[in-house]
Formats: structure tokens, sequence, C-alpha cells
């Protein structure tokens, strides 16, 4: 293994960051030739594996393709998904203050950091199925139920982040405000906000991977509306193309939203490479 | 005298950490007592702790934890086996890595509810359910982590202990293990805690045996202590297996980090 492992492009990696473009044609036409020949590598697999099954359990690509285009066509998707997305915007707002406030806690205090340690782990690492069956207990088929999973969800996240970032903040800084006597509040807008904000994006990216999927199988579990409820009511009816239409969708959305906020994150903290 | 100031030191972090594991734990307890009384559906932790001795005491709770294991043993190592093996490919060949990213950005995006309710319809009520879950629900990220561990190996420092006549095995023991441990100890780490979630979804959909079933069986009788009890095993195993297995497994493979 040890003989494989240094091929001449790799090594070359840690010292220029930026590949080379090979002659010729320039790489980023490549990257997306080679990304779609596998793409449609596996959709040729899974249109010979369904016609081969030929049963509807398993549909061809192309039916399913019918769907999705169906179900936008309908406005069915952009009302599940906005749906959806306003119930994680609600989560999420409410797991920012609390993981703001958890976060800023634990960043200062020994003591509160052991003392958050092992909820937020419970809450960051319990199965997502408990999460479904509890939303649902509790607070029934409405909003609710999703809106509180989703904050609980992305609550360690952002407050792990968070006391990250209380504890990357200079202490000499710190010491030198109190000599100079500013007061709280700048030293909350001036020295704070900045060393935090790049780690709640973070925990905000992270967060939402998780809280979302969690939030989609709650709603599977009890919703009258969202992406969930329409995933669950396509397997009752045992639509498996309806089934695997939202799920494409659904994958369609969240790698978009989750480049969406990579990019706001370069453009948000472009300013910090001119700093290093 | 140094020695023994840090000791000293470490035994009152020590403590500090208990007491407050230990005001967490009753904070958790608290918080559980406060929703029994304000809820009207959540039952008392004496309850519940005592549904769980009486599913041990029916041979419930030993019998259903085998073969959840075991589904998930089987799921899990096949996930491990076939996800290291794409996951060193996509570390060593950078046409892989491109060719094969946009897949695993995707299956990673992909909750494991789906697969539970895909796999259900495909194979019915039987072992390949939960299996197969398992396997898919924990396959992308050892893939991920992998290609990361794969990357990590330091071709330049391989280069010069092979220039320096540096032995194969020295080579594999103080270049390689240390730079690729931290992610593999990720890789499986990730993958449990994403193919435990699967298994439980799988079984409580499509499966008549094991955790999942049996805390669906308290659900549709609709007993919540004896669904909670079930959580309560849930989380028990969580703990254990991170808190107590690969905590510190990780902690000892990342160790020469803060050396």
């Amino acid at each position: 293994m040890t003989q494989t492992v240094a091929p001449p492009d790799t090594l070359s990696e840690p010292v220029s960051p930026r590949p080379r473009p090979a002659p010729g044609t320039p790489l980023w036409r490549r990257r997306w030739l080679v990304s779609g020949v596998t793409l449609v590598l596996t959709i040729g697999a899974w249109a010979a594996v369904a016609a081969w099954v030929d049963d509807p359990i398993l549909p061809r690509p192309a039916g399913v393709a019918e769907r999705v285009v169906a179900i936008i066509g309908s406005g069915e998707a952009f009302t599940n998904f906005a749906a959806s997305i306003a119930k994680i915007a609600a989560g999420f707002a409410i797991a920012m203050i609390g993981g703001l406030v958890i976060g800023f806690v634990m960043g200062r205090s020994r003591f509160m950091a052991s003392y958050f340690s092992l909820p937020l782990f419970v809450l960051g690492n319990m199965p997502g199925l408990t999460y479904a069956v509890f939303g649902l207990l509790i607070f029934g088929v409405g909003a609710g139920g999703p809106i509180v999973v989703s904050a609980l969800v992305a609550l360690p996240f952002i407050a792990m982040n968070v006391a990250e970032g209380v504890r990357s903040v200079d202490g000499k800084l710190l010491a030198m405000c109190q000599a100079f006597e500013r007061k709280r509040s700048d030293i909350l807008r001036h020295l704070y906000l900045p060393a935090l904000t790049t780690f709640v994006f973070a925990g905000v990216r992270y967060g939402f991977a998780m809280a979302w999927k969690v939030e989609a199988l709650t709603e599977v579990f009890g919703a009258s509306n969202g992406v969930g409820f329409m995933i669950r009511k396509a397997y009752q009816e045992f639509q498996v193309d309806d089934m695997l239409a939202w799920t494409a969708l659904f994958i369609i959305a969240m790698v978009l939203i989750e480049r969406g906020l990579a990019h706001l994150e370069t453009r948000f903290f472009a300013w910090r490479k001119e700093l290093a | 005298m140094t020695t023994l100031q840090s000791w000293q030191r470490r035994l009152s972090g020590q403590t500090i950490s208990a007491t407050a594991t230990l005001a967490a734990v009753l904070s958790i307890l608290a918080a559980w007592q406060l929703a029994v009384v304000v809820g009207n559906r959540v039952p008392p932790v004496t309850e519940t702790v005592q549904r769980l001795g009486a599913e041990s005491a029916a041979g419930e709770l030993w019998g259903n934890l085998a073969i959840s294991m075991n589904r998930f043993a089987l799921g899990l190592a096949a996930a491990l086996v076939v996800g290291a093996a794409i996951g060193v490919v996509m570390g060593l060949s950078r046409i892989a890595d491109v060719a094969l990213s946009d897949l695993t950005a995707a299956a990673l995006a992909i909750p494991a509810v789906i697969w539970a309710l895909l796999t259900t319809m495909w194979f019915g009520f039987g072992w390949l359910t939960p299996v197969v879950t398992v396997f898919l629900s924990g396959l992308p990220f050892v893939v991920v982590n992998i290609a990361k561990a794969t990357r990590a190996v330091p071709a330049d420092l391989i280069l010069m202990a092979r220039a320096f006549g540096v032995s194969r095995t020295r080579v594999l023991r103080q270049i390689v293990v240390p730079a690729v441990a931290g992610s593999t100890v990720a890789a499986v780490r990730f993958a449990i805690m994403s193919a435990w979630n699967g298994l439980l979804l799988a079984e409580w959909f499509g499966a008549t045996s094991g955790v999942g079933w049996r805390a669906r069986y308290w659900y549709d009788a609709n007993q919540l202590d004896g669904f909670l009890a079930w959580v309560l095993v849930f989380i028990l195993l969580l703990v254990i297996a991170d808190l107590l297995i690969l905590g510190p497994i990780e902690r000892f493979a990342t160790r020469w980090r803060n050396a």
C-alpha cells in the first residue's frame, strides 16, 4: 500500500494547492465531463436494473424524471418545500438564540462547558426516530413538532461552535479592552462578533444538514404538509416512483442550499483572507 | 513536586467535571420530571425504569438487542469494507475523486428514512431490510472519511523514509498509521451513528423483531412508558459506544497531535 501512495499528482498537491490544468482542455470542463459521465453511468445502471426487475417496485429513471417534472409543474414541489423550509427556519431561529447563550456560557466557564457537554451530546446524537416520535406525541401533526425538533437538532452544533469561537477570542485583546474601559457593547460588537461569525456559520452549515433530515423524518411520522409528508403519502400509496421523485427533489434542494451557504461563506469572509 | 502539582490539578479538574456531569444528569432528570408535570402524556422516570425491568424479565430486552446487534454488525461490516475500498480509490486517484464526489454528496444528503422505506418495499419484512438500510446509511460516511484519511498520508515523508532505507513495517507503523488513524476512527464513528439511526428506522417500518420493532410495538399499543424505556436503552447504548469506547480510542489514535 505504501508503494502506491505517492503518485506524482498527489505529491504535488501540498506544494501547489491549485491543480495544474491539463494541456489543451481547461480543468473545469474535464471536471464536469468526468462527473457527468459517472452520473450517466449510474443512471444507466439503474435503468438496466429497473429493466431487468421490470416491476413498479423499482421504477425506471425516465418514469421518475416524469414524476419530478409533474410535481414541479403542479406547484406541489414549491408549496411543500416552502412549508418545510419555513419550519426549519423557525426552528433555526430558536436554536440560534439558545445556541448563542449556551455557547457563550460554555466558552467563558469550564464548569459550564462540562455541565452542558453531556446534554448536548445526547441531543446531537439521539436517533432521529426518537425525535420524530416525541415531536408527534407532544405536538401532534401541526407545525410545532418539526419546528421544535429542528431547533433541538441544530442547537448542539451551534452551541459547540459558538463556544469554540468564544474560546478563540484573544485574551490579551480582552484585557486591553478592560484596561481602556471599553463599554460592554463595544467589546461584544468589535471583539466577539467578528470572532463568532465564522464559527457560527460553520455550525449553521453542519446543523442545517442534520436538522433538515430529522425535520423530514418528523414530517414522515406526522405532518399535514412538507416534503416528509409527501414521501409518507407516496409510501402509503405504494407509489415508488413518487417517492423517488420526492427524494430526488430533496437531494437537489439540499445540495443547492449547501452550495449556496458555502458560496455565502466565502463571500462573507473574503476579508479574512486579506488579513491572513 | 511538579508531578504532584499537576496530578492535583488534574484531580481537581476531574472533580469539577464530575460535579458538572452529575449536575447535568440531575438537570436532565429534573427536566423530565417537569415534562411529566406539564405534559400530561409523558410517563414518569420510575415507571419507565420499571417497564424496562419488566421487559428484561419477559426476555424481550436481551433477545431483541441480540437480533438487532447481529443485523447492525453485518451491515456495518459490509459498509466498512466496501466504503474503505471506495474511499482509498478516491483518495489515491483524482479522477475517481472527481467522478464520485457528486455521488457521495448526494448519498450524504439522503435521509435514512428513505432507505428504510425503500428497503421495506423491496425486501419486505425480512432480515435483509435492516441490514441493507444499515449498509446504505453508513456507507457514504465511511467513503468520505477514508478518502480523507488516504489523502492525509504524507507522501513526502514516505519518500524521504524510503530514501533513507527505512523498513516498510516501520514506515507503516510510524508514518502511515498515525496519519490515517484520526480520520479512520471518525469514519467508524460517523458510520455507527448514521447506521444506528437507519437500523432503528428500518426495524420500525419493516421488521417483526429487534429493538426498533419493539419500540414501535409499545408505541402502537399507546404505552409510552414502554417506548420511553427503549429510548433509554438507545441513549445508553450511544453513550457507551461513543463516550466509553470510541472516544478513548480516538484520543489514543490522535495522541501524537498534542504531544
